[in-house]
């Protein structure tokens, strides 16, 4: 994984390490806007409109950390029917993943809060 | 362009990312998802932009999506193992009870086949296959949660 990492700059890498960490927290923020649930390519949507870019990720590779996230019990999933035709997985946010969740935001503004004052 | 051709495209990405991945159900539905958004992803750009060639939309579709390589990429970096809370002393209390379990339903198991069949079945020999029985399974289980 590093390796593919190779050649890029400092500031590159740094990026894809920060981008990393803040795509789980950013998934289950989306995913808690939608009381009734979201889509896959809901939340891939959401995530470039919403983060003007910031946060744009290969759609493919959100699959993944969504698993990852059912894995931890953070989601739940269930199926509605697509538009498109096949049924598709609708994801809701777990009690404990709102618990997650409110803990994490809490955190993640604490981190910005200390960080900006390094920069007084 | 025809809808199968379409069908094929997917198909074809979702084979080259299935050979990245580990044999599991859980690929399985990682792959299920990964249909069903290039579905989704197509379908609304043939209703947004119905003059253009299928063929780009759908090229554009993967293009969004990722190749298979980032895709697993991505995989391997959500696989990571849980620790296990079980210290030593525990982990050795909870395999031999597992053992004792495990030994005791196959003699029980073998004597009910022993009795019902009124002898036919050696009851030694039932012992012994049962338990190469439960050997290959729990050696199975193991690989697939290797896998997985």
């Amino acid at each position: 994984m590093c390796q593919l990492e190779k050649g890029l700059s400092f500031e590159e890498s740094w990026k894809i390490e920060i981008r990393r960490g803040i795509l789980q927290y950013a998934v289950l923020a989306i995913v808690k806007l939608h009381d009734e649930g979201i889509h896959g390519y809901g939340i891939a949507r959401e995530l470039e409109e919403r983060t003007d870019g910031l946060l744009q990720v290969k759609e493919g590779t959100l699959y993944p950390i969504l698993h990852r996230l059912r894995r931890e019990r953070l989601l739940n999933v269930h199926t509605e029917k697509s538009e498109s035709g096949p049924s598709r997985k609708v994801y809701v946010l777990t009690g404990e993943g709102d618990r997650v969740y409110r803990q994490l935001t809490i955190s993640v503004n604490d981190i910005f809060e200390k960080l900006e004052a390094l920069n007084k | 362009m025809s809808d199968d051709e379409i069908g094929g495209i997917i198909d074809d990405h979702i084979k080259k990312t299935s050979r990245l991945l580990p044999d599991s159900f859980e690929t399985d539905d990682l792959l299920d998802d990964l249909r069903s958004h290039m579905r989704e992803s197509f379908s609304v750009k043939v209703q947004k932009r119905s003059s253009e060639n299928p063929i780009h939309l759908i090229r554009e579709v993967l293009d969004e999506l990722g190749t298979p390589e980032e895709i697993a990429r991505q995989y391997g970096i959500e696989q990571i193992e849980e620790p296990d809370s079980r210290n030593s002393a525990d982990k050795w209390i909870y395999y031999t009870m597992r053992l004792v379990v495990a030994i005791l339903v196959v003699v029980l198991a073998s004597w009910i086949a022993s009795t019902i069949t009124e002898g036919l079945v050696d009851f030694n020999f039932a012992v012994i296959m049962l338990l190469a029985f439960a050997v290959f399974e729990w050696y199975v289980r193991t690989q697939q949660t290797k896998d997985a």
